[in-house]
This record gives structure tokens, C-alpha cells and sequence, in this order.
């Protein structure tokens, strides 16, 4: 009975999500500096004669929309990850340094060398990677301990911050631009954005879904998970280095989005409970539709001005996630 | 072939102070062996180093005559499983979900045969006597309950050895015997073999074939409980003062106070 009521929960839940993203495509193609009906796009896509809404439809609005969805899985992903692995329920991406390392180097790039600000994805996924290395590095002599992980890894970030706020002193004639990326959004992004991503997430979620599972046995505590044959360290090593991954490479293409990573798992949780095998593809399936509709509120509501994206997620997503909170204190309750 | 398990000149200290003393035991009983003894004697050491949660200092663990460290983890999942002490799993997973991590050795990273995995947890659930419990979450079930899901997850683990520390601890006094009562039907119709640890050496006696008693690090006596359990015996071990009566033909001890 329980059960039914369980999977008929999951169910529901798949088509709702899909058809906030798939609404959530269709609105963003269509509404903007021109607005195009369904029709219209329909015609375009087959006879792309209006040469200046094609563009604005296909080379514009569709890569950006579709960055924004594989990066709202990945930092979803990236976040549920290592809530489960640290055991730590405020744990998301910037904990083990991802975020400071990309913004760190992103800045370099922008302030020192602006002329080469083309390069700041690369460069940005590279300092995320260093960052989150050093922090292993470090954990490691304790076995990759939770605790250690953790505080090597908000050490790491505010030793990082503290060069980028003093980039960003030295030169306060040119932070405009890097206020924006740190931020986060994505204005301007392109198809060639999205190639710099598209593989990262194709491999990194595919491997994170088929990992799930042991995040399961983890949660069971160390102890349990060596009797049922997990190999503790190279399991923790293996998921955290999946979510440094997949958290960098969103990163790098859309700036420091923070709020998608720790939040979208808690209200997926919230839902739909906390088992891995669903937690991780619901959060991926809901944190895309939800950056989606967010991107075309911050693109559209005070246009021509455009919002960091982060700020409406926190605007719209924060207060949802209060109210599901509320409603479900217990699963928290201590254990 | 040398089949069971060994502990060879076994020796493990936290920090400085030595908790085992080149230590050796052979376990190869087909019955429930406990292992009984004062509070810092060792007792859950020996458990733990023989899960390979903890590595001897000096000496080794052997399963089968190979150096259980040097085994594959999942092979030896597949033989031999633990429960700790202070067991805990998330809020909302359910008796079911619990019981299926069970499973785990017998998967990979591409899944594990479905058919076989069902087959084993319902097997599991209806032993452990939680068919009707098995939509429920794990927190909210009575204590006994819970226990009996987590031997639920250990028992779909398949293994021919149970590790079991201080199974009973928290239970009163209808629930340790209800566990016991289990733990005796793993052992007699399913063929699983016990080692556990256990305080209540009334029960320990009553459940057991055969007793191992540790006092600070090392073995200090081990036999079946009737010829195990003296005064003496226990005056030596636990320094106290205690009577012992016969009840259905073991010996049931009632003791009375202690010596310093």
C-alpha cells in the first residue's frame, strides 16, 4: 500500500518534472527582446528565412537554455553527492574549493589579461580542479574523513578568497565584469559554451547514476559499508572527484552559481525521501527545469535589464524551499 | 583444507595502551560461539579486527588459512558480515531499502541480478519476521524492531559467518530474549554461524555452545558453558561474587556482589 503510494509519488513526480522543463524550453525560445509563437519557430526551423529571429532563436535563446540546463544538473548532481558522501547536509560544491578555484583564476584572467577573457572557461575549470586536488591532497592523510574534507576544504576557499578580494582591490577600476561572472548567469552564452561542457556532464552524470547506490552504503556509516565489501576510500575518492567534475565544468561556463547545488537536492529530498537511486536523476531533472524558468525570469522581468540568475533562484526558490521545509521537518530530525 | 577463521598472534593497541596481547584464536564451530568479558577487555576489538574494520598491529586474521587483508573486500563480504554497535541509517529509508544494501557484494557498478536480489530480501524479511513491517521507516520501528531489520540487511548479505556486537544491548528484557531466539534459528535452520559479544553471561550460557572469555587483552578461558562457568571462574574474570544454580541443566549465575 505504502509502496503504491511511493512509486505512484515517483511517477507523478517524472511527469511533472518533464513538464516543467519541456515548458520551460518552449517559453524560454519564444519570450525575449522578440517574441516568437510556436508556429514561428516551427517555420523556422524548417525555412530559416528570417535570418535575424533565427538567430536570436537557434543561436541565442536554444544554446543558453540548453547550458542552463545541464548546468543546473550538474551542480545539483555535484551537491547531492557530497551532502551524502560528507554526511554534511549544508555540503555543495564550493566546499571543496571548486568555487573559489574557478573564481580565483576566472578573476586573474579578467583583471591581469582581460584581453584573453576567452580562455576564462578553461581557466576557471582548471583552478576549480587544483583547488578541489589540494583539498583532497590535504584530507587524505586522514582516509578522506568527512571532517577533514570539509574543514581543509573552507580553509581552502577563504585563503583563495582572500587573493581574489585583493585582485579585486588593486584594481577596482575593472571588477565590473567580474562581479557579474562571480555572480553567475548566462548572458551571451553560445553552442561553443556548451561543447565545453557537454562532455563533462554526458560522462559525469552518467557515472554519477550508476554510482548512486553506494552513496546508500556510505550513509550507513563506514563501519557497515566495509562489511558490505565497499572499498571506503577509493569509493569516497571516486564520488568526490565525480562532483569536482561535474561542479567545475558548470561553473566555468555559467560563473559562481551557488544556490542550485545545496538547495535543489534538499527539496528533491524532501519529496521524494532521500535514496540515492532516485535522489540524484530527480535532482538532475529538477534543478534543470528549475534554472531554466529562473534564466527566463532574470532575463525578462525588469528587461532590458538583466538579473544575475542567482539572485532569482534565491528570490523564487528560497521561499519553496522554507515552505517544504516546514512541512517535512522531521526528515531532519536528528539520527 | 584450513577452513574457518584464525586470529594469529594478534596484537592492536589504540594509541599506547595495548588493548590485545599477541592473541590467538581458532573458530571453526558450526554453533554460536560468544565472547564474554569485563568493559575495555578487547571483546569488540576482536570483532572488529576480524570485519577488517581495524588492522593488527602484529599477527594476522586469517579466513581459511589466507590473510584476510590480502583477500578481495567483497569476496570476504560474501563470507562474513558484522553489526556494529550504535547502528544508524537515514530518517526515511524503509525496512525494504535497508534490507536490499544487503546486497551490495553481489553487485556491480551495472547493477545485480534483480530476480535473485528480490528472492533473497523477501527470504530475509520473512525470517526476520517483518513482512508487515517492511514499508516502514527504519526509525520509526520499536528497537527490537529495528534490530531485527538490520539482521534482516546482514542475513540478504548471505554470509556463512555473523559478527554480532553486543546484539541485545539496548533491549529490555522481552526483546534480548526474542533476539537471541532469532539469532539461534539463523544458526540452527539456516546454518548460520555466530560470534558475538555479549554481556549478559546468563544468556550467553543459555544461547551458546561455546564460551570465550578476554580479560585485559588475551584469553583467560574458553569452553562450553557448562565446564567454563565457575565461581571461580567468574571471580577471576569479572571479580565478583556470584552463585550459580542449575537451570534446565546449564548453569544460571545470580550474583551477588563484588570484589576489589
Amino acid at each position: 500500500m505504502l509502496k503504491r503510494s511511493l512509486q505512484n509519488k515517483r511517477l507523478v513526480l517524472v511527469f511533472v518534472g518533464f513538464f516543467l522543463l519541456i515548458s520551460g524550453v518552449v517559453c524560454s525560445l519564444k519570450i525575449g527582446s522578440v517574441n516568437v509563437n510556436i508556429h514561428e519557430i516551427f517555420i523556422l526551423l524548417f525555412h530559416p528565412e528570417d535570418a535575424a529571429t533565427y538567430h536570436i532563436v537557434f543561436n541565442i535563446r536554444l544554446p543558453r537554455i540548453l547550458i542552463g540546463a545541464l548546468v543546473g544538473m550538474n551542480l545539483a548532481v555535484s551537491g547531492a553527492i557530497l551532502q551524502g558522501v560528507l554526511r554534511n547536509p549544508i555540503a555543495e560544491p564550493s566546499i571543496i574549493g571548486i568555487s573559489s578555484g574557478a573564481g580565483l583564476f576566472a578573476i586573474i584572467v579578467m583583471i591581469l589579461v582581460p584581453e584573453q577573457t576567452i580562455y576564462v572557461p578553461l581557466v576557471s575549470f582548471i583552478g576549480a580542479m587544483l583547488a578541489a586536488t589540494m583539498v583532497y591532497g590535504i584530507a587524505y592523510r586522514s582516509k578522506l574523513s568527512p571532517m577533514a574534507l570539509i574543514l581543509s576544504g573552507v580553509a581552502m576557499a577563504s585563503f583563495l578568497g582572500a587573493f581574489m578580494t585583493t585582485l579585486m582591490v588593486f584594481h577596482s577600476d575593472k571588477v565590473q565584469g567580474v562581479i557579474n561572472w562571480l555572480a553567475g548567469g548566462f548572458p551571451a552564452r553560445s553552442w561553443m559554451h556548451l561543447k565545453t561542457i557537454l562532455p563533462y556532464s554526458l560522462f559525469g552524470l552518467t557515472m554519477a547514476f550508476l554510482l548512486g547506490r553506494y552513496v546508500n552504503i556510505l550513509l550507513l556509516g563506514d563501519d557497515i559499508s566495509k562489511s558490505l565489501g565497499l572499498r571506503l576510500e577509493l569509493t569516497r575518492l571516486t564520488l568526490i572527484a565525480l562532483s569536482a567534475l561535474l561542479a567545475a565544468s558548470a561553473v566555468c561556463v555559467s560563473g559562481l552559481i551557488g544556490f542550485v547545488g545545496l538547495i535543489v537536492p534538499h527539496m528533491v529530498r524532501l519529496v521524494i525521501g532521500s535514496n540515492y537511486s532516485y535522489l540524484l536523476p530527480f535532482s538532475a531533472l529538477f534543478a534543470s527545469s528549475f534554472v531554466i524558468w529562473t534564466d527566463l525570469a532574470a532575463r525578462t522581468i525588469f528587461y532590458p535589464v538583466e538579473l544575475p540568475v542567482g539572485i532569482f533562484m534565491a528570490f523564487m526558490g528560497a521561499p519553496f524551499f522554507l515552505f517544504l521545509l516546514r512541512k517535512n521537518l522531521k526528515v531532519y530530525r536528528a539520527s | 583444507m584450513d577452513r574457518g577463521l584464525m586470529l594469529k598472534g594478534v596484537s592492536f593497541g589504540y594509541t599506547e595502551a595495548e588493548v590485545l596481547k599477541d592473541l590467538s584464536l581458532t573458530f571453526k564451530d558450526s554453533g554460536i560461539v560468544s565472547i564474554i568479558g569485563p568493559n575495555g577487555s578487547g571483546k569488540s576489538t576482536i570483532l572488529r579486527l576480524i570485519a577488517r574494520l581495524l588492522r593488527p598491529e602484529k599477527g594476522y586474521v586469517l579466513l581459511d588459512g589466507k590473510n584476510i587483508l590480502s583477500l578481495p573486500t567483497k569476496a570476504v563480504a560474501k563470507r562474513l558480515a558484522i553489526l556494529t554497535q550504535n547502528l544508524k541509517c537515514p530518517e526515511d529509508i524503509r525496512v525494504k531499502d535497508l534490507v536490499s544494501y544487503g546486497r551490495t557484494p553481489y553487485s556491480s557498478i551495472f547493477g545485480s541480478s534483480a530476480e535473485e536480489d528480490r528472492r533473497v530480501i523477501n527470504w530475509a524479511i520473512e525470517v526476520c519476521g517483518l513482512k508487515d513491517l517492511s514499508e516502514r521507516p527504519v526509525v520509526s520501528l520499536s528497537g527490537g524492531e529495528r534490530q531485527r531489520a538490520w539482521i534482516a540487511m546482514v542475513l540478504a548479505q548471505r554470509t556463512d559467518l555473523l559478527l554480532l556486537d553486543e546484539p541485545i544491548t539496548y533491549l529490555d528484557i522481552h526483546h534480548q530474549i526474542e533476539m537471541m531466539e532469532l539469532v539461534r534459528r539463523l544458526n540452527v535452520d539456516y546454518g548460520v554461524r555466530i560470534l558475538m559479544v555479549l554481556h549478559d553471561i546468563n544468556l550467553a550460557i543459555r544461547f551458546s555452545q561455546r564460551l570465550i572469555a578476554v580479560k585485559d587483552g588475551q584469553i583467560v578461558g574458553q569452553d562450553c558453558p557448562k565446564t567454563l562457568i565457575t565461581e571461580d571462574f567468574l571471580l577471576k574474570v569479572f571479580n565478583i561474587k556470584a552463585e550459580i544454580m542449575t537451570k534446565a541443566g546449564l548453569p544460571y549465575i545470580i550474583p551477588w556482589g563484588i570484589v576489589t
